[in-house]
């Protein structure tokens, strides 16, 4: 009995003693969601170990390579670089790329042996997926991932679009992106501008829905087509080479257009383009004429200084406008782009196919994007992209934006880079080039929109070869 | 009008012009410098301030403390003046045999060296990745250093060819029937008159050096090994306010070295003329 | 002309190392020159010849033969792109060499000698700067709304200028940023130049009373017309190969207006991935480069005897 006993009693020791090591090596990481250090946005998370699958040590010795695009891209991975070596041992090395340099990446993966993780903007993974460059990462969330990470979480329209590609999954999400309607709340909800509308238009002035609704309140808004405007322009966006195509696509699918089907033919040529086309031409008078020249910096500028009513932007602009000394801070509302079609950007994370630490960099983007490391990024800037992430205590009131962002995501399916493999950034260019040509004058919709058609088939024709 | 006051008021032309296009060449100069003072919400205004009403030294301090700014600026500046010195070295000795000997392919050599000048820098990006990679030579500073040099040396040698073609061979065979040989004609003699082309190449090369973009975006990859021109093109993020402030600070911070070394070599361009040999 | 023969026809034993002295000179320079820019320069050409895509597995890479530089050639954009790189290359040229030219003669000049040493050092500054940084600072001078430059010509008076959008515009934004951009060089090299012009005949000449100009065109001038052609050329071929004020300041913009060589050759090969075909453009630029350069050199160039 005795010696049952003890032994019992040793048994008992050790698997205390297991049991403070195991949970004195619990792992806490202490973030304050908001860039400016706000004390109650503070959050600690527990669960980055994704359930106690990444132990300590696990990785050490083995190295992988990500490519990041600069800034806050690069610094976010940096972070969770730094994250996963204290958990396992593993080195992370993030290479950054500058803004929209891609041909880097594109060298790399086609020399092979450069990387092992990449973040690139959506329609370039799809390009690169068929090309064969990126594992397919179905059984690996089967097999490899944690118990909790629950694939169903991510916002499913975004997850289609992001992670699915021709039947598989080549993507984890990591920055969702939509266009969004942002408004002066302050001019919407004012009682004499309500009223006035009321008596020019007879129904009521509320946040635009449809395009038409959209055109009717920057008419009213704009200081040139009704002298008793509060501001300038009714409408704002940065219509700039590069840039102006979102504001079409904004319109497609109201019109019941988009820019291509999924078997790859046109889906604007049935008179849907000319449409949202001639819809921003419209638009345009209630703009200011500089707009073709309105870059990311100067548009943001000019909506923020309290110029226009509404502008439709990347969710960025929120940071412009509330920023300290800014004069529409706290006047500005978030809504779904009018016609309920935004345009969708976004980056996701991508394994490398030819890497030969698939393991690590699936552990290690699955770390990324788990509920709880969604959470580390926001300090960045990068929103989520889990639905349980956009309703968690804490994360919700980071940014009155959130609420807008979720919305249009969850309506959002065009993207804003075209989806044909290889040949993104030439079909941007043409229709950018039509676009721009019909704001000038230059062309009327209808040939712009023809020319655009003309030049786009035979680009997509020779994606296929 | 007297000689001394049409000479004075000739001057006094001169002088306001010169004042006139001076101001002129360096406004957007000063507009950096003064931006990298300003405040944030003082550089995009309707009404600019042509001197700032607010100073601050955040964008300074901003990219000295957060940003890897040493480690990148000592990556410029060694890569910039190994090439430098590789370069005066290798284009003074080839400017030098180009045009003291006159041998069978001569006339090919320096024109092949012009025509080289000419070829686009993208035919270079490819390639040279892709042999680099296979030598292993991405995310090198001798690789790089290699590079630059090379594409510095057709103008380099120009411009020496310019200065040698100006001494008179008689000089040489003089130094010749005295008993000199080729290598102590080219130190003693040849160099030493072409000393003005020499802080010309310097220049020249340093900057090239300094500055250059394309070929360092595409060798380098680790953040340890990227120099300045890279480092400051990063502050453009894709989405995000351009932090202007912070960048006009990199900018003048990058600026500094390049205006002492020309203010150095200046004085020393005009010494060398007027210390120069006799003009035939 | 045999170098080596003195005058008095006695001849000279030249050792070894003397006869060895020009491979000595000049190998250095050829071997670099050979490894690190022939060498990628014949596998461009090799590469021009394939159709070669960085975004598609390198399995469909396959020979192509002339088909990219024809597909180049019958672009229209390309041909546009070629207009106008010439355009902006000439006036740019024109413009530099002026002002270089005369800012030089004013530094230069007896008259100036008194004050013209902190000018001679100001003016040598924006060709320092960093093109990346100078094309930001240019883009945010030139901004529409913010920029100081329109909002300076709204203060005089002059109502604002779209610069950056309006094609005709967009194009003087370009030149004049090129212009500042390399006028230093200009002014620096013809400094050095006016320098050789030998003092004696500039004091018989005006002795002779011969007036500035008259002596400047026909002394001075013909003195430096190798540095001039030096300039002349050297700035020719940087301006057709401009590419990072365009990039920053309009990107092609209005429309594919501003497109350069440089710029569309680019966006083949890297925005478009198609290197084969952008490879194909780079030679075909090189030709127009070096065919507009030769010519500049041979008109300009004092002939040697």
């Amino acid at each position: 009995m005795k010696k049952t006993r003890s032994l019992f009693s040793l048994l008992l020791a050790i698997v205390m003693l297991f049991g403070i090591v195991v949970s004195a090596n619990a792992y806490t990481y202490q973030t304050c969601l908001n860039p400016a250090g706000d004390a109650n946005l503070n959050m600690t998370l527990n669960n980055l170990d994704l359930d106690g699958t990444l132990k300590p040590d696990m990785y050490k010795g083995h190295k992988i390579v990500v490519a990041a695009s600069n800034g806050d891209h690069s610094a976010s991975l940096k972070e969770f670089g730094k994250i996963f070596n204290e958990l396992t041992g593993g080195e992370v090395e993030v290479q950054e790329f500058p803004d929209q340099l891609f041909e880097k990446v594109q060298l790399g993966l086609q020399s092979g042996g450069q990387f092992d993780v990449i973040e690139m903007p959506i329609a370039y993974i799809h390009s690169f997926a068929y090309a064969g460059y990126l594992t397919d990462i179905t059984d690996e969330l089967k097999t490899l991932a944690s118990p909790n990470y629950d694939v169903n979480d991510f916002v499913p329209s975004m997850f289609k679009t992001y992670a699915q590609y021709q039947g598989k999954i080549v993507a984890f999400p990591y920055k969702p992106d939509s266009q969004i309607l942002f408004y002066r709340k302050d001019l919407f909800e004012d009682a004499t501008l309500q009223a006035q509308f009321k008596a020019k238009t007879g129904h009521d002035l509320k946040v635009p829905e449809t395009p038409e609704e959209m055109l009717e309140a920057a008419q009213f808004f704009t200081k040139s087509l009704n002298p008793d405007s509060p501001v300038q322009y009714g409408y704002s966006t940065m219509m700039s080479k590069g840039s102006g195509r979102f504001n079409w696509f904004n319109r497609l699918g109201a019109y019941g257009g988009s820019e291509v089907k999924s078997d790859g033919s046109l889906g604007f040529t049935d008179g849907s383009g000319v449409k949202a086309l001639q819809f921003i031409l419209d638009l345009g008078k209630c703009a200011p004429s500089d707009w073709a020249t309105f870059d990311w910096d100067t548009s943001n500028t000019f909506f923020a200084q309290g110029n226009a009513a509404m502008m439709e932007q990347w969710p960025g602009l929120y940071l412009t406008c509330n920023q300290a000394g800014s004069p529409t801070k706290d006047k500005v509302g978030y809504a779904v782009t009018p016609g309920k079609s935004p345009t969708l950007g976004g980056w996701g994370l991508s394994i490398v196919a030819g890497s030969t630490e698939q393991e690590m960099a699936f552990k290690f983007c699955e770390m990324c994007t788990s509920k709880d490391g969604e959470c580390v990024k926001i300090q960045y800037t990068f929103d989520p992209c889990r639905t349980s992430n956009y309703s968690r205590d804490v994360v919700k009131d980071v940014s009155g934006i959130y609420q807008a962002l979720s919305a249009n995501l969850a309506c959002a399916t065009q993207l804003a880079d075209t989806d044909i493999p290889y040949v993104s950034a030439q079909c941007g260019d043409v229709e950018e080039a039509a676009i721009q040509s019909a704001l000038s004058g230059e062309l009327t919709p209808e040939q712009a929109i023809d020319q655009m058609a003309q030049q786009l088939e035979p680009i997509i024709a020779d994606a296929k070869d | 009008m007297g000689k001394r006051a049409s000479a004075r008021s000739a001057a006094t032309v001169m002088f306001v012009l010169l004042t006139l296009l001076t101001a002129v060449f360096l406004f957007p100069i000063y507009w950096a410098v003064t931006m990298s003072f300003k405040e944030k919400a003082d550089i995009l205004v309707t009404v600019p301030y042509y001197f700032p009403v607010r100073f601050t030294l955040a964008n300074f301090s901003d990219i000295l403390r957060k940003s890897s700014y040493n480690i990148f600026a000592y990556n410029s500046a060694k890569i910039a003046v190994i090439t430098t010195v590789l370069c005066v070295i290798i284009a003074g000795m080839a400017g030098f045999a180009l045009t003291r000997f006159s041998f069978k392919g001569r006339k090919t050599i320096s024109n092949g060296i012009f025509i080289i000048r000419m070829v686009p820098g993208l035919v270079y990006t490819v390639p040279l990745y892709m042999i680099y990679n296979r030598l292993g030579l991405l995310n090198s500073h001798f690789g790089l250093i290699m590079a630059y040099c090379t594409f510095s040396l057709p103008m380099s040698i120009w411009l020496f060819l310019s200065f040698y073609e100006e001494v008179p061979h008689e000089i040489y065979e003089s130094a010749v029937i005295d008993g000199c040989n080729e290598y102590k004609l080219f130190l003693s003699i040849a160099l030493p008159l072409v000393v003005p082309s020499i802080s010309v190449v310097a220049i020249l090369c340093f900057i090239g050096s300094w500055n250059e973009f394309g070929l360092a975006l595409t060798l380098m990859f680790k953040d340890v090994y990227k120099t300045l021109p890279i480092a400051i093109n990063t502050m453009i993020q894709h989405e995000r306010d351009t932090p202007f402030g912070s960048l006009a600070a990199a900018g003048t911070l990058a600026m500094l070295p390049a205006i002492i070394l020309s203010l150095t070599t200046q004085k020393y361009i005009v010494k060398g003329f007027t210390a120069g040999a006799v003009k035939g | 002309m045999p170098m080596l023969e003195a005058r008095k026809g006695v001849k000279i034993q030249k050792s070894l190392s003397d006869r060895m002295a020009p491979a000595v000179f000049l190998a250095p320079a050829c071997i670099l020159l050979a490894l690190v820019s022939l060498v990628p320069i014949f596998y461009s050409l090799y590469i021009s010849f394939l159709k070669y895509n960085l975004a598609k597995p390198i399995s469909t890479v396959r020979f192509y033969g002339l088909q990219n530089y024809i597909k180049m050639l019958t672009n229209p954009q390309f041909q546009d792109s070629i207009v106008w790189t010439l355009t902006f290359a000439l006036s740019s040229l024109v413009l530099e060499v002026l002002l270089g030219m005369i800012l030089a003669v004013m530094l230069n000049s007896e008259r100036t000698k008194r004050f013209n040493a902190p000018f001679k050092t100001f003016l040598i500054i924006p060709m320092m700067i960093a093109p990346v940084v100078s094309a930001t600072i240019w883009k945010l001078m030139f901004y529409p709304v913010y920029g100081v430059i329109n909002c300076t010509l709204q203060l005089m008076g002059l109502g604002q200028i779209n610069w950056l959008g309006d094609t005709f515009w967009a194009k003087i934004a370009l030149i004049i940023v090129d212009v500042w951009g390399a006028t230093p060089f200009c002014v620096l090299v013809f400094q050095a130049a006016l320098k050789t012009v030998s003092v004696e005949m500039l004091e018989a000449a005006k002795v002779d009373g011969a007036s500035p100009w008259r002596t400047y065109f026909s002394i001075t001038l013909p003195t430096i017309r190798n540095f001039v052609a030096l300039v002349v050329t050297i700035r020719l071929s940087d301006a057709l190969r401009v590419f990072d004020s365009v990039m920053q300041l309009t990107n092609g913009a209005p429309g594919v207006s501003t497109e350069t060589l440089g710029t569309t050759i680019y966006k083949t090969a890297f925005r478009y991935n198609d290197v084969g075909q952008g490879s194909a453009g780079a030679f075909i630029f090189f030709v127009i480069v070096s065919v507009v350069a030769m010519v500049a050199m041979r008109l300009m160039r004092r002939q040697e005897t």
